[in-house]
Order: structure tokens, then C-alpha cells, then sequence
């Protein structure tokens, strides 16, 4: 029997190469013979954006980037085919473009409950598929009652901060390892495979790594 | 969990966002001729 091999994701809400690695990733995870225990961990790709933006994550990327409307449209469209390809049904033209830092602190709550992957599920497909907005607390703490945590317990979490420095530990850390895009994924604490890889490589970097702790023994 | 020594990076990287960019692959050959023929441009 091998050991459970551990897998520490860098991720963001608002990521779409994150969901889209996450599906790849459990795909490559459904292949390989032994456990894997994920955690996920907080990285802030646009901290400075407001809680609410006022128009669509085109015309954010428009101005933010100078980049025209209609070369946006198109990179977005292009990303919006790659997600359908593993099952992920965008929609951009309902995403609401906000602030990720308290939808971080309730991943860091659903942890501290044993909820912390069905809370990452909940979050990205509140994002990308169903329009939801992420980034204000009320709205926040519905999704996590939707998968059956304690609504009053979540905004007491999230307006106390109770969870921020764990948070800031995520991006400390993520520093630390010199992780500057997400998703990222730490395997074993030794490994880094960066980006939204395809399952066969995430399998075989699993087989790779139980492989190379099973020499060592 | 701490981190310790720099990560050994397995595997070529994959498609990433940095910051406020998210890379996008480029259309497949394939892909591309298979949009003019849905749009009836070829």
C-alpha cells in the first residue's frame, strides 16, 4: 500500500485556467492508483480590484490591459471553447468581476470545517457558470449555506477577518516558492507542476513522484 | 504545511493566469478552419 501522496493547489476564484486545471487535474488524479489528499490554498491574481466592479470582465480586461473590446471578446470566446471541452459551461457575459479576498477567507473557514474542496467547487462554478457574485459577504456566506455550512457562522467569520491571515500566509508562501501564476501545484512539498496540464500529466507526475518516494524507503 | 527547499518543477508548465492575464493558446490549425467553415467564410 503506498502512501497518500499530498497535493497543495495555488488557485484564485476568478481564474479560469484554475477550474479548467481543477477538472484536468481530478481526471489525472481518477487515473492514478493510489489517494491523493488536495488542499487548496489562496492567490490573489487581481487583489486591487473593487468588490464591485461596474461592467463586464471584457470591459475590465479592455481597460486594464488597453487591449480592444473586440480582441477581448475573442481570447475570452477562445477560453470559453477550452472549458466546454472538459465538461465546464462559461458564461462570461453573467460574470461578475470582484474582489476574491473574502471568497479566500471562506475557503480558509470551509477548511477549518472539512469543507474546504466542495467550497472550492461552489465558488468557481458561482463565478463562471452560474453569475454569482463572489466577492460581497452576504452573497458569499448563501453559497457556503448552499452546500450546508452555518451561514451565520461564515459572516461572523468573514466580517471578524478571522481567517485573513491565513490568507496572507497562502501568498507569503506562494512568494516563497516563487509561484507567479495559478493554478499551481505543489506535490509532496517537493514538486511544482505549474498550469492547467493535461490529466495524462498529472497522472504520470503522480506516478513519478509515488514512484520516487517508494525508492527512498 | 512549511515551505523548505525550492520546488523540483516536474513537466513542461501548462496555461496559467498571471496577475491580471490569462494566457490563451493559440487556435488549433484545425480549430480555426473548422469556425470559417461554420461562419461560411471558406
Amino acid at each position: 500500500m503506498s502512501e497518500t501522496i499530498k497535493v497543495d493547489i495555488w488557485s484564485d476564484v476568478q481564474c479560469p485556467w484554475c477550474y479548467i486545471g481543477k477538472r484536468k487535474f481530478e481526471a489525472g488524479v481518477a487515473e492514478f492508483d493510489g489517494d491523493v489528499e488536495v488542499e487548496y490554498h489562496s492567490f490573489e491574481l487581481a487583489p486591487d480590484t473593487p468588490v464591485d466592479f461596474e461592467g463586464t470582465p471584457v470591459d475590465y480586461l479592455s481597460q486594464r490591459k488597453g487591449l480592444p473590446l473586440d480582441q477581448v471578446e475573442k481570447m475570452l470566446e477562445n477560453v470559453t471553447g477550452i472549458a466546454a471541452d472538459v465538461g465546464l459551461d462559461y458564461h462570461y457575459e453573467t460574470v461578475h468581476q470582484t474582489n476574491t479576498i473574502k471568497a479566500h477567507e471562506l475557503l480558509h473557514y470551509a477548511k477549518s470545517v472539512g469543507r474546504q474542496i466542495d467550497m472550492k467547487e461552489r465558488l468557481l462554478k458561482a463565478y463562471f457558470v452560474d453569475g454569482k457574485h463572489v466577492g460581497r459577504i452576504e452573497d458569499l456566506a448563501d453559497l457556503a449555506a448552499e452546500i450546508g455550512l452555518d451561514r451565520t457562522a461564515v459572516v461572523r467569520a468573514l466580517e471578524t477577518e478571522e481567517f485573513l491571515s491565513d490568507v496572507k500566509a497562502d501568498v507569503a508562501q506562494a512568494q516563497e516558492y516563487g509561484i507567479q501564476g495559478v493554478p499551481f501545484f505543489v506535490i509532496d512539498g517537493k514538486y511544482g507542476v505549474s498550469g492547467a496540464q493535461d490529466p495524462t500529466a498529472f497522472t504520470s507526475v503522480l506516478e513519478q513522484v509515488r514512484n520516487e518516494k517508494a525508492e527512498v524507503r | 504545511m512549511e515551505a523548505s527547499a525550492p520546488l523540483r518543477i516536474l513537466g513542461a508548465p501548462g496555461v496559467v493566469c498571471e496577475g491580471d492575464v490569462c494566457e490563451v493558446p493559440a487556435q488549433s490549425e484545425q480549430a480555426l478552419v473548422k469556425e470559417l467553415l461554420d461562419s461560411g467564410e471558406i
